[in-house]
């Protein structure tokens, strides 16, 4: 019986396998129909094939978590980002609009809800290079006017966060990226334009 | 009185995670068994086909993991759920890694709790003092000489659903060692169980890329959604 590669020890070993095997299917262990493909199944009717699925593209996305508990962490990373979307949205509607003065409200209010999005990073690796390369970025833009497709960047990249907070690495560097990219801009031209809307909006002469 | 929800004992737990058929199991199953070996002291093989192996850990854990589902179940949960979430949460996370799964068609748990009792009918007896459980009395002129009751609820929005159900149980092992054991003194088992149980099943309605889900949020979101709201699924229960 010490010897693992012995015959008897093999036969032994089925014998008792599948003796318990049996003892399970004669218990009266689930009285409703508890073991048919829809319901989880437990180790013993394992070996049941699982129908395959089609997916025709229609996922559901990470908020189906917060159906579970609202009241998590998870659940506030999704509020506080979909509010950050609709800030940044509402940016660049104000930019197209002409409405300068208004686009850099939105602006800053973004800034405070990167802010409160930064302190959630300890869910994934993906929000807190997401969203740190966001607040950087709009940190360092003195005028939205001279990064126009900053909103666009981030609405982008916070979009796909949002349905998808536990993305790889891989996946969130190109989005941060893009963040990044989108504020490179040369001279600060519409920064001094807007300061002129402003102090014309005073009643002052434009700036020399 | 019917047993509140605080006499059941954690019973089990079940997680199972289903996807489309991942061939690098057939690659990678070495290197898929290793690394689990860092989360258990003692990790054992059930049986092992080439699309489908199932082993047990510490004696208490069954993994089973196939071309298109990953199970893992505690059989011997603690008072707290916290060090079985903490292996499938590894395991998960390591099995849907090194298979390279990218859509999760389906993710499901099992909560199941009891209440063990002397024999099934003291079971079937504690489950009519559910509300639920309305006992006609004598039909066909005859009194019954056994009643099994039991309650179940269905739900699905279209993304999540669940099925929670309370009823009684008898759980029965025998085992009957081959003449070469029972000559070695290894003697016949036979153990029945009877229990009162709770068992609720959480499951996921459409697939789910896995850069969606957290595994962590899902069991703890459905703990303490099962905390909330167990005691009205009892309630149905209090008699009126």
């Amino acid at each position: 019986m010490t010897d693992p590669t012995s015959l008897s020890e093999f036969r032994f070993r089925r014998a008792l396998a599948s003796s318990f095997r049996r003892a399970l299917a004669s218990s009266t262990a689930l009285p409703f129909d508890a073991q048919r493909s829809d319901a989880t199944l437990s180790p013993e009717a394992g070996s049941e094939d699982v129908a395959s699925v089609e997916h025709a593209g229609n996922f559901l996305s990470a908020a189906v978590l917060r159906k579970l508990d609202p009241d998590t962490e998870l659940g506030r990373f999704l509020d506080v980002t979909a509010q950050a979307i609709q800030t940044f949205q509402s940016c660049s509607q104000e930019l197209s609009s002409g409405r300068n003065l208004a686009a850099d409200d939105k602006l800053m209010a973004s800034r405070q809800l990167l802010a409160e999005l930064f302190m959630l990073r300890e869910l994934s690796d993906a929000i807190g290079v997401i969203v740190l390369a966001a607040l950087e970025t709009t940190s360092k833009v003195v005028a939205i006017v001279d990064a126009p497709d900053l909103p666009v960047a981030c609405t982008n990249a916070l979009h796909r966060l949002w349905a998808a907070p536990f993305m790889s690495f891989a996946e969130a560097a190109p989005l941060a990226h893009a963040i990044e990219v989108a504020a490179k801009t040369e001279g600060m031209a519409a920064f001094s334009a807007l300061v002129d809307e402003l102090l014309e909006a005073q009643g002052d002469a434009p700036l020399e | 009185m019917p047993a509140e929800f605080s006499s059941f004992q954690k019973r089990q737990l079940i997680f199972e995670a289903r996807y489309d058929d991942a061939y690098l199991l057939w690659d990678r199953t070495g290197v898929l068994w290793t690394s689990l070996q860092q989360f258990f002291k003692t990790l054992k093989r059930g049986e092992v086909r080439p699309d489908r192996q199932t082993f047990h850990a510490d004696g208490r854990f069954n993994i089973q993991i196939t071309l298109n589902r990953v199970s893992f179940t505690d059989f011997a949960p603690d008072a707290s759920w916290e060090k079985s979430f903490q292996v499938v949460e590894s395991c998960f996370l390591e099995a849907v890694a090194i298979l390279g799964v990218r859509v999760l068609n389906r993710v499901g748990t099992r909560f199941q709790y009891a209440v063990e009792t002397k024999s099934i009918e003291d079971a079937r007896k504690r489950a009519t003092e559910y509300g639920w459980a309305i006992f006609p009395g004598k039909l066909f002129q005859i009194d019954p000489t056994s009643v099994a009751p039991a309650f179940k609820i269905e739900a699905d929005d279209g993304e999540i659903g669940y099925i929670a159900q309370m009823y009684a149980q008898e759980r029965k092992v025998e085992m009957d060692p081959p003449p070469d054991a029972l000559a070695a003194g290894l003697e016949a088992v036979k153990k029945s169980v009877s229990e009162l149980l709770i068992d609720l099943d959480f499951m996921t309605k459409k697939p789910m890329p896995i850069e969606s889900f957290n595994i962590k949020a899902w069991l703890t979101g459905w703990q303490s959604a099962v905390n909330r709201d167990v005691n009205k699924f009892l309630n149905l229960g209090h008699k009126r």
